[in-house]
C-alpha cells in the first residue's frame, strides 16, 4: 500500500478486517510479525523510541472515542500537545490554540469540559488537537461513527479542509462507504487483512469484483458469508439432547 | 490434575504480572527524575492524592486516639499505671497504628481512586491518545501520581499520629482524669526520637512506596472495561492491604526484636 503525500486516503472495509491495526501500525503503537512500515522513508518498526517519538510530533490522530483528557477544558485539550512540545509563551500558545478552534468552529467553546460536549463537537475538538501541530499526517480512526447528519456533515468538510489548507496527508479508517469515497482522493479496500480492491471512488464504485461490490453496495450475503460458520441446520435442529 | 494444572497456571500468571510490575516500577522511577521539573504537575497530584484525603485522617486519627485513651486507661488503671497512658498512646500510634492504619485508609481512598482514574483514562484511549502525541503516559501520568503517593502517606501518617496523640490526651486527661503534665511527660520520656519516631517514619515511607506503586500498577495494567477497571480497583484495595500488613510484621520484627 502506499499512501499518496498531500491527498485524503480512505482505508475502507469491514469491521474487524485489520484497519485500526493498520492505524496502530503507522503511528508504531504495535509492530507488524513481518514486512515493513515507512513514514517519510522512516521505517517505524525498526525506530527507537526517541526516533519514533519524533516522527509522532509529525503526526496526528483522531481517535473513534476521541481520547480527550477528561480532566481539561477544551482549550487546555488543544494546548496541550503544544505544551508538552514546545517552550511557547502563553500568549502564543492561546493564539495558536484559538485558530485551531476557530477552523472547527468552537472558539467560543473553550472553556467547556469534554463531558459537556456533543458527539459532533467531541470530535471536532478531537480533529483540532490532531492538527495542533501542524503534522504531515494526520490518521483519523473511524471518524463518522454516531454522528448525527450535520454533525457528520461537519466532519466530512472538516476533513478535507484542513487536509487542503494545512497541505498535510490524509489517512482515513471507515467502514462507512458513502463519506468516505466522498472525500477521498484514493480508496483502499481491506479485506481479511488483505488488500482486496484499490482506486479512485469512482474506480471503485464501477468495479465488478464479488468482494468490492458485496462492501460497496452493503450486500449482507456475497464472499462474506452471512452465517457465523456452523453445522447443518437440519442436523442441528434434530440433534438429540443435551446439546453440545 | 486440573488443580495442579490451575496451580501451574496460577503460578505463572502472578510471577509475569510481578515482572511486568517490576518494568513498569522501573520506567516510572526514570519518570519521577524526569518530572521532577516539572513542579506543578507533582502539586496538583499531591492535592488530589495527599490533601484531599486529609479529612479521612484527621477523623480517623482522633477516634482511633480516643479509643486508645479509654482501653489504655481501663487496662492500666488496674495496675495503678494510669500515669503511663500517655506513653502508651503514643508508642502505640508511633510504632504501629501511625503508619499502618494510614496506609491502609490511604489504599482506600486514595489507591483506589489513582487506580480507577488511569483505567479508566486507559478505557476511554486517554493513554494511547497521549502516546500518539508523543508524551509518554508513564512519565506523564504515572510518574507525578507514583511521586505523590510516596511523598503524601508518611506526611499523612505524622498528621494521623499527632491527632491520635490528642485524641488520646482528650479523653485520658478531658474525661477520666489522668493529670495532664502526667500525660505529656510520661511520652517526653518514654518515646525515643530513632527507635519510635524515625522507625515509624520508615515504615511509612515503606507503605507509601508500595502502596502507590499498587495501585499506579493496578490502573495501567487493567483490562481497559469498565470490568476490569472495577476488579483492578479492588485489587488495589486488597492487596495493597495485604501488603501493607504483611510489610508491617517483617519492618517491626526487623526494627524492634531487641526491645
Amino acid at each position: 500500500m502506499t499512501i499518496p503525500r498531500g491527498k485524503v486516503t480512505a482505508i475502507m472495509g469491514p469491521s474487524g478486517c485489520g484497519k485500526s491495526t493498520l492505524l496502530n501500525f503507522m503511528g508504531g503503537r504495535l509492530k507488524p510479525d513481518s514486512g515493513d512500515i515507512r513514514v517519510n522513508e522512516a521505517s517505524v518498526p525498526s525506530l527507537n523510541r526517541r526516533d519514533l517519538y519524533a516522527l509522532r510530533r509529525q503526526m496526528g490522530m483522531m481517535f473513534q472515542s476521541s481520547a480527550l483528557l477528561t480532566d481539561l477544558s477544551v482549550f487546555e485539550n488543544v494546548a496541550f500537545p503544544i505544551r508538552e512540545h514546545t517552550a511557547l509563551p502563553d500568549e502564543l500558545v492561546r493564539n495558536l490554540v484559538l485558530s485551531k478552534l476557530q477552523m472547527v468552529g468552537l472558539r467560543g467553546a473553550r472553556h467547556l469540559m469534554p463531558a459537556e460536549l456533543s458527539g459532533g463537537m467531541t470530535r471536532r475538538v478531537a480533529l483540532a488537537r490532531a492538527i495542533a501541530l501542524d503534522p504531515m499526517l494526520v490518521m483519523y480512526d473511524e471518524p463518522f461513527t454516531g454522528l448525527d447528519p450535520i454533525s457528520l456533515g461537519v466532519i466530512v468538510k472538516l476533513i478535507r479542509e484542513v487536509n487542503d489548507a494545512l497541505n498535510m496527508t490524509s489517512v482515513v479508517v471507515t467502514h462507512d462507504v458513502a463519506e468516505g469515497c466522498s472525500i477521498a482522493d484514493y480508496v483502499y479496500l481491506l479485506g481479511a487483512g488483505k488488500v482486496i480492491g484499490e482506486g479512485s471512488p469512482e474506480q471503485m464504485s464501477g468495479t465488478t469484483l464479488p468482494e468490492v461490490r458485496q462492501f460497496m453496495d452493503g450486500l449482507p450475503d456475497g464472499p462474506v458469508a452471512y452465517h457465523y460458520p456452523a453445522r447443518d441446520y437440519k442436523e442441528d435442529l434434530f440433534k438429540e439432547w443435551p446439546d453440545d | 490434575m486440573t488443580s495442579i494444572r490451575l496451580l501451574g497456571r496460577w503460578v505463572i500468571y502472578s510471577v509475569q504480572r510481578l515482572g511486568r510490575a517490576t518494568v513498569f516500577l522501573m520506567s516510572t522511577l526514570v519518570g519521577v527524575f524526569l518530572i521532577l521539573r516539572r513542579f506543578p504537575l507533582i502539586v496538583q497530584q499531591v492535592f488530589a492524592v495527599g490533601v484531599l484525603t486529609v479529612l479521612i485522617i484527621v477523623v480517623s486519627g482522633l477516634f482511633v486516639g480516643m479509643v486508645l485513651g479509654l482501653q489504655g486507661y481501663n487496662t492500666l488503671v488496674d495496675f495503678g499505671a494510669e500515669s503511663s497512658l500517655g506513653l502508651v498512646v503514643a508508642l502505640s500510634l508511633t510504632r504501629e497504628l501511625g503508619p499502618v492504619l494510614t496506609a491502609l485508609l490511604f489504599a482506600g481512598r486514595a489507591g483506589s481512586a489513582l487506580t480507577a482514574e488511569i483505567g479508566l483514562m486507559k478505557a476511554t484511549s486517554q493513554l494511547a491518545g497521549m502516546e500518539m502525541m508523543a508524551v509518554d503516559p508513564i512519565e506523564r501520568v504515572m510518574a507525578p501520581r507514583f511521586l505523590a503517593g510516596f511523598i503524601a502517606l508518611p506526611l499523612l501518617a505524622a498528621m494521623f499520629t499527632a491527632i491520635g496523640v490528642l485524641g488520646g490526651y482528650l479523653i485520658g486527661v478531658g474525661l477520666l482524669g489522668v493529670d495532664s503534665g502526667v500525660y505529656w511527660t510520661s511520652m517526653q520520656e518514654g518515646v525515643d526520637v530513632y527507635d519510635d519516631i524515625m522507625n515509624g517514619v520508615i515504615k511509612s515511607v515503606v507503605f507509601g512506596f508500595v502502596v502507590t506503586w499498587i495501585a499506579v500498577f493496578e490502573g495501567y495494567d487493567a483490562v481497559p472495561t469498565s470490568e476490569g477497571v472495577s476488579r483492578a480497583t479492588t485489587r488495589t484495595v486488597v492487596i495493597a492491604s495485604l501488603a501493607v500488613l504483611g510489610l508491617d510484621f517483617i519492618l517491626t520484627s526487623l526494627m524492634f526484636n531487641e526491645v
